[in-house]
């Protein structure tokens, strides 16, 4: 029973965690497109298009996160029980990945989905950045269970998708605003795929699922800075 | 011993640039290029590439009068500028530098 009290908070505080920050990537990404458009700036307009892809992202993962909370799989398995069915044990469950959800269904396939759409928002935000800037004049070993994970249905697409994210936030961190902390939204992004990461490569539920929590909380820093000042 | 000195940012941001344009010319009212140059802390070619810009976007408005030129701001100039400042924080948040 304690096991499907943890399911369905992590799925709760998930999916409002992903609605509401996909409300302020769509404030952001409406706010940067109107001035763009008013002051012909292509890199702000880049930058806004990147926010709305994130938005597409976000609320493909809260659908993602609904469903696996109408559509429960297994949730005591899943969330307690998960390092007794590692791949050392059981390779046909390491290959099931870290979702807790329903790992072959629709809500595993649109989680893998919106890890598509992350990467390629953050490489318009990245390009938007980069081209916003005007340049001013002043002064290993292969075994079989690795293998098996990556075998393991849509994993490689979240593995793949988390790498290039890092990458890119790398990137969009280096571009950033340094001084008034324009770059912890996207330190935070890098910490959500790193950990989304780890949780993919150890099949590893809590981690993948900290790292899910973590990304639209860089979203929520963007909300909490505006409002504070 | 290696001396150290304090790095000025190299790159402004395009939003950047327009507002500091707009703000001068705000603060001032009809105001010729060289004031807004050191307002805005641009080089003189690369305002008057910013200036053609932003009055093709009717939002600022050459003035000649005998031989000399000023730019004031056009109503859309000055919603533009209200905006600016109310977006500001919001773009520092997320990466630009402004």
């Amino acid at each position: 029973m304690e096991g499907h009290v943890g399911y369905y908070a992590v799925f709760t505080v998930l999916a409002l965690l992903e609605i509401i920050s996909a409300g302020i990537a769509i404030t952001i990404s409406a706010k940067t497109i109107g001035l763009a458009r008013k002051i012909r700036d292509k890199g702000l307009l880049r930058l806004g298009i990147g926010y709305a892809v994130m938005s597409v992202a976000l609320i493909i993962g809260f659908a993602a996160s609904l469903i696996a909370l109408l559509y429960p799989a297994n949730p005591v398995l899943m969330l307690e029980g998960r390092r007794e069915h590692m791949a050392w044990h059981h390779p046909e469950e390491w290959r099931h990945g870290p979702w807790p959800g329903d790992r072959f269904g629709v809500s595993w396939n649109l989680v893998l989905l919106a890890g598509i759409f992350f990467p390629i928002s953050y490489a318009v935000i990245l390009y938007g950045l980069s081209s916003e800037y005007v340049r001013f004049e002043e002064g290993g070993r292969t075994t079989e269970k690795y293998l098996g994970m990556l075998i393991a249905p849509g994993l490689l697409t979240g593995i793949v998708s988390d790498m290039f994210s890092i990458g890119i936030l790398i990137g969009i961190v280096v571009v950033a605003r340094k001084g008034g902390g324009g770059t912890a939204p996207y330190i935070v992004f890098l910490a959500a795929h790193i950990l989304r990461l780890a949780g993919e490569a150890a099949a590893t539920p809590i981690l993948f699922l900290i790292g899910e929590m973590l990304r639209p909380v860089a979203l929520l820093i963007v909300l909490g800075r505006v409002m504070l000042r | 011993m290696s001396r150290r000195t304090k790095t000025v940012s190299r790159y402004r941001s395009q939003a950047g640039i327009v507002y500091d344009i707009l703000n001068t010319i705000a603060e001032e009212g009809p105001t010729s290029p060289t004031r807004i140059m050191y307002g805005a802390r641009l080089p003189y070619d690369r305002l008057k590439n910013m200036l053609e810009h932003l009055e093709e976007q009717g939002l600022v408005k050459k003035i000649v009068e005998e031989d000399r030129v000023f730019y004031d701001l056009t109503p859309k100039g000055r919603d533009v500028l209200e905006e600016l400042r109310r977006v500001r924080r919001l773009l520092r948040s997320i990466g630009i530098r402004f």
